[in-house]
């Protein structure tokens, strides 16, 4: 290359130094480049503790929701499963109450009757009259209980005054139980509160 | 004898060194290490393509990116080039966005065809070498400005993806262009 080449290339240079150091960075805008690198570092951390924390609150929630499920279904597979129904025959004799209660299976596990008995306690509360002979037969709302009501005790209850006269087969009644689940009144309920299929 | 003592206690490390140990250790210490070191030539590199706004905002991408891709750095290249193609991409896909991408189609304009506004008039050779530099076409002031930050006709190829025949050509261009305003 020859002298003046060189020269002009020296020029050159010399002019492109003199303009990159009239055009640099401050101090402050070069702290801030890495302040802010450190900045997104630390976002990136809080972000990883924040997606791992929504994860594991997800993860809670999840297994929360199906145990429930599990639970509920469960209670379902007790309550309702028609395995577990019985018969219930409610009559007088010799002016003694009597509840015979027939098992339509030979499980006697306590704690299962005991649960069993309490929801039928509660789904006795109201049925529909299916038969009216001398006796009655009323079947469950949810058909998994028959209730066969000793005419005897009709009269009894006639002659309490526990019973509506104008009572005709098909009628929904509502049953009033004592503390000892016996039938104390038969009353025929209100149209509106028909049986749920 | 101080000084000398001190530098003999924590020796200056180049680029390379420290880019390679901020990959492994991601010590903000060493990023501030080679901000100090580069930081003015990548902004000074990105301001003769754009503007001032723009440069400083691709600056400040162009070095979150050598954070979320330290680990891509090779160890064997020089630091500086790797950071100026990073750099540069990141300029082009803003371009690219903001539709100034035309300025890149001006590749083989010849010195004679650049059209030159108000400046032949002026003194201080200084001012008309800032003026001729915003005025070299695109590619050309883009080649320009990579040689005399140091890099070789190889480099800037790699940076530019560009042939090297291509830089040469465009190198030409340039300094032909400027010895015609600025004289020899």
């Amino acid at each position: 290359m020859s002298q003046p080449e060189n020269n002009f290339d020296d020029k050159l240079n010399q002019l492109y130094k003199n303009h990159k150091s009239d055009n640099k960075l401050s101090p402050q805008e070069k702290k801030r480049l890495v302040i802010k690198a450190k900045n997104k570092n630390k976002f990136n951390w809080i972000n990883t503790l924040q997606i791992s924390l929504t994860a594991i609150a997800l993860f809670t929630l999840f297994t929360l929701f199906f145990n429930q499920e599990e639970y509920l279904n469960h209670i379902d597979e007790v309550v309702y499963n028609p395995t577990n129904a019985i018969i219930e025959v409610h009559y007088l004799e010799k002016n003694s109450y009597h509840k015979k209660i027939k098992y339509a299976h030979q499980q006697a596990e306590d704690q299962l009757a005991k649960a069993q008995s309490m929801h039928n306690s509660q789904k006795q509360l109201r049925g529909k009259l299916i038969n009216k002979a001398d006796d009655w037969y009323i079947e469950s709302c949810n058909k998994e209980l028959l209730v066969q009501i000793n005419a005897s005790l009709l009269q009894q209850l006639q002659r309490n005054n526990a019973l509506d006269n104008n009572i005709s087969q098909g009628d929904l009644l509502a049953f009033k139980h004592n503390d000892n689940g016996e039938i104390i009144a038969l009353n025929k309920t209100d149209n509106l509160l028909q049986c749920q299929a | 004898m101080i000084l000398a003592l001190k530098d003999w206690l924590s020796p200056k490390k180049d680029a390379e060194t420290l880019m390679s140990q901020y990959a492994k250790s991601g010590k903000s210490e060493l990023l501030q290490r080679l901000v100090e070191l580069h930081a003015d030539d990548l902004y000074h590199f990105l301001l003769s393509q754009s503007d001032i706004e723009l440069a400083k905002d691709i600056s400040q991408k162009t070095w979150l990116k050598v954070i979320d891709k330290r680990e891509y750095y090779q160890p064997n290249g020089s630091f500086k080039a790797w950071l100026f193609t990073v750099g540069r991409n990141t300029l082009l896909d803003e371009l690219r966005k903001l539709n100034r991408l035309k300025l890149l189609l001006d590749d083989q304009v010849e010195p004679e065809n650049v059209q030159i506004h108000h400046f032949e008039a002026c003194d201080d050779i200084q001012i008309k070498f800032k003026a001729l530099l915003e005025q070299l076409p695109f590619a050309q002031r883009e080649a320009f400005v990579l040689q005399q930050e140091g890099f070789s006709i190889m480099q800037i190829a790699q940076i530019t993806q560009q042939k090297e025949q291509t830089i040469k050509t465009r190198l030409r261009y340039a300094k032909s262009y400027f010895k015609q305003h600025i004289g020899g």
